[in-house]
């Protein structure tokens, strides 16, 4: 796909030399009315970032009140609010727009060659949605807080609560609109806007992941809208839909919301999968094991998320018949996960792997993937769901998907194209550093919970019995560790910001199009529209020994 | 662009426009003959709320009709019978979404609570709650087996914590 060579290496002309889309223009105002998607992918990067931050300062304030078995730091009704506040920033703050809206935004257009998203105002117009929800839920936090847990309940959350729910699920409500946004907006520049020659099955397998998760926010995000909105008018209007004293079916609500839920752990790991893709292949200099398994196993994760959202439901008093029925289309879940993981694997398989940072973000997803998806299995096998349901068992197989391999690889994504993104490199060894002590305290947390979990301990509860104590104890030292881990990469990456090598085009000799143009790329992408010849994972001819 | 009529158009609607937008104008017979089929299915739909055949009969062919009158709005008010097939398979699959959430939802509302009926009959000792199953179970070693069989049929309520082998 090189050029052949004319003024620099990658054949620019000299106009377009140390031009980029960072210093094309400047000043707060030609960022906010910006429509590249390239700046509007690092402004919602850097909201997410914030989100997480807000997110992890809960989290850590969770942990601590549980290491002591009666009261810690505070009382019961603000723990309440610490763990709900905790899972509604981090899942719809931070982990549902994470990678698409960040990451997705910033390469979607850069990897098939084209100029930008098909509707760029409109991408502008997700981002400034999803402020004003981010608002909704910092005023809900401001205004007496939430305590009903991120899935909102009924008919505590509609009846019973005293504090800011319908803030809050307006909040996630207008959040939504922008995630259908994205999707909408990724669906129609994928159809319509992919370079000559760049074919579906030679886009790289991060835009498949992309479109499959796009398929999700479009279809399901408005169920959540609808429920969430039902929720509002009970509360506020008392109409009687989910609380039974009104006459409603509670656990029509948990239909609504799960429905929405379960697809949207895909908005979730699926983005996640597609960067471990990306990653795995770059470095390990091997193409991609599988192309076509690997494609449309997102395609088909998609498909069957919308068919198996009562396994969250076992134990809320639905009919048997729907738990039997649930349990046994949960597990078809795993073939397309596992067709993913085996061809992950192949394409490890005698490559010339080096352990760059990115790399060792890519194989920890592998690691921390596997143990979350099979405990996956473990809960949705229906008889031993009645025991493990609302256990800390629970609670650590979702940190190991959510966490472990979605958060996994957004920051290994982050070091993978920070190069790109801000023209830049970081200290590697720090970035090591960080890595390691993430990687170690995710363990040490949240494998402690999977034991707490099958000895009983419920999620949720402030005081605990004692012989919980010592695992309570050893998990939260381990999210000090996790937090510092953390604080150390960020620490790399702002320093690299400051301080950092200038970065080459293409730093990790990868095959993909968003590294044949310079490092940070122009406004335009580039210079002249690509032609696409090779799979995405080809390398050309003289290359290949 | 043409803005010629279905008869003609509609073959070489796909394709030969400038590919997202299959323009189209219908005579204006075709708008009040499609009013006319509405209204009347809607006569039809009241006439038959007056023919007794059952509840479920009744509400198949209310249903049925509804199904006949959306299908024709879709297609001929809004056109999709001349648009692109890909679209067509977009509006069918968006009904299949919902009957997917609304099927599989039924498959709770329609059978819930199944089990506290058989559970009522046999109810559960909450002192040994799994002696039933156990005299059941032929995995059980011989050596417990007689000890719980025989009166282990659930008589309701009653414990009978003889029967509980030594190993509790
Ligand atoms: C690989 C296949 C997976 C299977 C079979 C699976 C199965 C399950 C089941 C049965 C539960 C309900 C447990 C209970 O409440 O008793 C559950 C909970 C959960 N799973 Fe998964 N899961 C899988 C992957 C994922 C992924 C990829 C994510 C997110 C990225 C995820 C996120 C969650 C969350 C957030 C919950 C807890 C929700 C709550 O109650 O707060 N799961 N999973
Ligand atoms: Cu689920």
């Amino acid at each position: 796909m090189a050029n052949t060579a004319t003024v620099d290496e990658l054949g620019h002309s000299p106009e377009v030399q140390g031009k980029n889309y960072l210093n094309q223009t400047a000043g707060v105002w030609s960022w906010l009315t910006t429509v590249d998607h390239k700046r509007i992918g690092i402004m919602y990067l850097v909201t997410v970032l914030v989100g997480f931050g807000l997110g992890g300062i809960f989290a850590l304030l969770v942990r601590l009140e549980l290491l002591t078995a009666k009261k810690t730091i505070m009382d019961a009704t603000q723990y309440n609010q610490a763990f709900t506040l905790h899972g509604a920033a981090m899942v719809f703050l931070f982990i549902i727009p994470s990678i698409p809206a960040s990451l997705g935004n910033f390469f979607l257009p850069l990897m098939i060659g084209a100029k930008d998203v098909a509707f760029p105002k409109l991408n502008l117009l997700s981002l400034y949605l999803f402020w004003i929800g981010a608002v909704f839920m910092l005023a809900a936090i401001v205004t007496g807080g939430v305590d009903t847990g991120w899935t909102f309940y009924v008919p505590y959350a509609s009846g019973v609560s005293t504090t800011s729910v319908i803030s809050a699920t307006f909040g996630v409500f207008v959040m939504g609109f922008s995630s259908i946004l994205t999707g909408l907006n990724f669906i129609v520049t994928l159809h319509k806007l992919r370079a000559p020659g760049m074919s579906w099955y030679r886009m790289p397998l991060f835009l498949w992941s992309l479109y499959a998760t796009s398929i999700i926010q479009v279809l399901a995000t408005p169920v959540l809208g609808i429920t969430l909105l039902l929720l509002i008018f009970e509360r506020a209007f008392h109409i009687g839909i989910f609380d039974p004293t009104l006459g409603g079916d509670p656990v029509l609500f948990q239909h609504f919301f799960w429905f929405y839920s379960h697809p949207a752990v895909y908005i979730m790991i699926l983005p996640g999968m597609g960067v471990a893709t990306e990653i795995l292949t770059t470095h390990s200099k091997r193409r991609v094991f599988g192309y076509k398994a690997i494609a449309f196993s997102s395609v088909a994760i998609a498909l069957v998320s919308f068919l198996v959202w009562g396994h969250h439901m076992f134990v809320s008093g639905q009919s048997e018949l729907s738990s039997a029925i649930f349990s046994f289309l949960t597990f078809f879940v795993a073939i397309p996960s596992g067709v993913k993981m085996f061809n992950w694997l192949g394409t490890l398989w005698g490559g010339s792997i080096k352990f760059t940072v990115p790399m060792l973000y890519g194989i920890a997803f592998l690691f921390l993937f596997g143990i979350g998806g099979l405990t996956g299995l473990f809960l949705g096998t229906l008889s031993v769901d009645l025991h493990l349901h609302d256990t800390y068992f629970v609670v650590a197989h979702f940190h190991y998907v959510m966490m472990g391999s979605t958060a996994i690889a957004f920051f290994g994504g982050l070091h993978h194209w920070w190069p790109k993104m801000t023209g830049k490199m970081y200290d590697e060894k720090l970035a090591r550093v960080g890595f390691a002590l993430t990687f170690i305290g995710f363990n040490w947390t949240f494998f402690t919970q999977f034991i707490l979990g099958t000895r009983g301990m419920p999620r949720r509860y402030y005081n605990y019995l004692d012989q919980f104590q010592p695992l309570h104890a050893f998990s939260t030292y381990g999210s000090w560790v996790l937090g510092t881990g953390f604080l150390i990469t960020f620490i790399c990456l702002a320093r690299s910001l400051k301080s950092g090598a200038p970065a080459p085009a293409n730093p990790w000799d990868s095959t993909t199009l968003e590294w044949q143009t310079q490092s940070p790329p122009i406004t335009e992408n580039f210079e002249k529209a690509p032609i696409v010849t090779l799979d995405a994972y080809e390398r050309p001819a003289e290359e290949t020994a | 662009m043409s803005t010629s009529h279905a008869e003609h158009d509609h073959e070489h609607g796909h394709g030969s426009t400038n590919g997202d937008h299959v323009p189209h104008v219908l005579p204006f017979k075709v708008y009040i003959g499609t009013f006319a089929t509405l209204l009347f299915l809607t006569v039809v739909t009241v006439a038959a709320s007056y023919v007794n055949i059952g509840h479920t009969g009744n509400l198949i062919v209310a249903l049925l009709i509804a199904t006949i009158k959306a299908s024709v709005v879709a297609l001929i008010f809004m056109h999709l019978k001349w648009d692109h097939k890909f679209h067509g398979i977009i509006f069918v699959s968006a009904l299949l979404f919902l009957a997917v959430f609304i099927g599989i939802t039924m498959s709770d509302t329609e059978f819930r609570g199944e089990a506290e009926a058989i559970e009522a009959k046999n109810p559960v000792d909450l002192k040994d709650p799994f002696k039933a199953q156990r005299t059941g179970d032929i995995a059980i070693p011989k050596e417990i087996a007689p000890a719980a069989g025989g009166s282990a049929a659930p008589a309701a309520g009653s414990a009978a914590p003889a029967a509980v082998p030594a190993k509790h």
